[in-house]
């Protein structure tokens, strides 16, 4: 029997940012009702579920909010790819006929300031933290900074990215940050690692994304199906350069966000010029600009010209991060991966408003990013 | 009575005025890593005999550190009134980039400059011992590596 064909029936997303008395299950119950009245259909349809969060527990606990059915439900953990790998478990049940109709959910609720690490849990010596090296912004800071170097990228591009961000933000009612910060007030805002400042980084947040999936034949009646045409994990290679590495290789390799891309689009039957809108992790400036090459909608070096001519705008030729980003949504860990495709879906489906990408897109690429060097991309088609 | 320690002695020969970083070199595919390892992280081998790395390189890349690192675990001066940015880079010794802070002034560090292994105390332990730790020193134009 030939694979299924899989597609998104319907999304639904409780609103990022900061929500006193709302835990992150809550906010994960609050999606994955909305997905499921998004797809017409009711949570005993349900078949198959998959989801994940990294600081507000076991997402199988849904369950006891959602109804107690019987449903195999896994828990995924898998840092920044959390999402990423629970849609592509899903996407696997469905095409090899498993199941018939699957819920997808991530949510999060994180502390306020950055994310600290325990140096046992990463396999890290306890001097690494202790010598002050164990923190992410300093990761973000020196792979820009040679980046940079190595590409003539501008400090100008990086504010550029981050008034881009707020001002998506703006139009999105579900983003956190919905005001524009100007390029002025965002490079003389706090210098976090240099060249970074406070604006140019995303922050922990709360939110809750939660997609229903299905088998084309099994969509149910009236929805409003786009194709997920494939989804791909990719961790590091010898000689990536990754966050909370005491040292690195004196030979440098391809990012894991390249091999993802490149599979995505593979499996897809896709090629990157066909890409109308993209969806990348954007931790900080910086880290939008190089997964733009990374991902391979551009050349190294080329994002400079790009950006300072407005084609990543949501009405430019190449649009990134309509949403307004992490930059904009802050990162809820487990739920920002599905945060992206929910934002593809509908610019595909042309409900995006005042965000709404023209022309009509058919084709959307996502890309997350994360400890300790791992990616997962999907492509999804109207 | 406080005494003075290294903050952990796996990583270095210190003391002594030539003191090396220590790092393992895989004797199956002879890439080297900063600490050493237990296993090859480029091919997997199991062997890996232990290295002194060059103490002079060049900085590949840098930040600077602007706000204070949490402590603990940090070890150095964290307080509003103590810490100052400081930067931190990796250096490429030849062999291996590693990582660690940059001594001096962080807003004249640049990709290319040259730097030496150094061993300052970093801070106190909760016992009142000083903890040396190893860092970078810009190597003065004109000076003798």
């Amino acid at each position: 029997m030939p694979e299924s064909e899989v597609v998104i029936v319907g999304v639904g997303i409780h609103p990022f940012g900061r929500h006193e008395g709302l835990s992150g299950l809550e906010q994960g119950a609050i999606a994955a009702q909305a997905a499921l009245a998004d797809a017409g259909c009711a949570w005993p349809d349900i078949d198959v579920a998959y989801g994940g969060s990294v600081a507000s527990g076991a997402a199988d606990s849904l369950v006891s909010i959602l109804g107690l059915t019987g449903v195999p439900f896994v828990n995924v953990a898998n840092g920044c790819a959390t999402g990423g790998s629970s849609l592509m478990a899903a996407f696997d049940a469905l095409r090899s006929r498993q199941c018939d109709l699957g819920l997808v959910v991530g949510f999060d609720k994180h502390p306020r300031g950055a994310f600290n690490a325990d140096p046992a849990l990463l396999g890290l010596p306890d001097w690494y933290a202790e010598a002050g090296m164990m923190l992410t912004t300093q990761f973000f800071g020196m792979k820009l900074r040679r980046y940079m170097h190595d590409f003539g990228i501008t400090e100008d591009a990086l504010a550029r990215v981050a008034a881009k961000a707020f001002r998506n933000g703006e139009r999105n009612p579900n983003a956190w940050r919905r005001k524009p910060i100007t390029e002025e007030e965002i490079r003389n805002s706090f210098v976090i690692a240099d060249p970074l400042t406070q604006y140019m980084f995303c922050a922990p947040a709360e939110g809750a994304v939660a997609l229903v999936v299905a088998r084309a034949e099994s969509a149910p009646a009236g929805s409003r199906p786009v194709t997920l045409r494939s989804a791909v994990l990719a961790s590091r290679r010898h000689g990536t350069f990754e966050v909370f590495s005491p040292s690195l290789s004196s030979t440098r390799a391809p990012s894991p966000s390249v091999f993802a891309a490149q599979g995505a689009l593979e499996m897809a039957g896709v090629s990157v010029s066909e890409i109308d809108v993209a969806q990348i992790q954007d931790t900080e400036s910086g880290a939008e600009i190089m997964h733009m090459a990374e991902t391979g909608l551009c050349a190294d070096g080329d994002q400079e010209a790009l950006i300072m001519s407005g084609a990543t705008e949501v009405d430019g030729s190449l649009p990134v991060n309509t949403d307004g980003g992490c930059l904009a949504n802050g990162e809820p860990i487990g739920a920002s991966g599905l945060r992206q495709i929910h934002e593809n879906v509908v610019q595909l489906r042309g409900d995006a408003g005042e965000r709404q990408v023209p022309g009509e897109p058919r084709v959307a690429l996502s890309h997350v990013y994360g400890a300790p060097g791992i990616s997962a991309c999907t492509v999804i088609t109207a | 009575m406080p005494d003075t320690r290294f903050i952990d002695p796996s990583i270095a020969t210190w003391p002594g005025e030539a003191a090396r970083l220590l790092g393992g070199r895989c004797d199956g595919c002879a890439v080297v890593t900063f600490p050493a390892p237990k296993g090859c992280p480029a091919c997997g081998g199991g062997d890996v005999s232990q290295v002194e790395l060059d103490p002079v390189g060049t900085v590949w890349t840098y930040t600077v550190q602007g706000f204070p690192p949490p402590a603990p675990p940090y070890l150095g001066p964290a307080s509003p009134d103590t810490f100052r940015p400081f930067a931190v880079a990796y250096v490429d010794l030849g062999s291996v980039l590693v990582e660690g802070p940059v001594l001096g002034d962080p807003s004249s560090v640049r990709i290319d400059d040259p730097v030496r292994v150094v061993f300052p105390v970093l801070g106190q332990d909760q016992d009142g011992n000083d903890v040396v730790a190893f860092a970078f020193e810009p190597i003065e134009e004109g000076s003798h590596a």
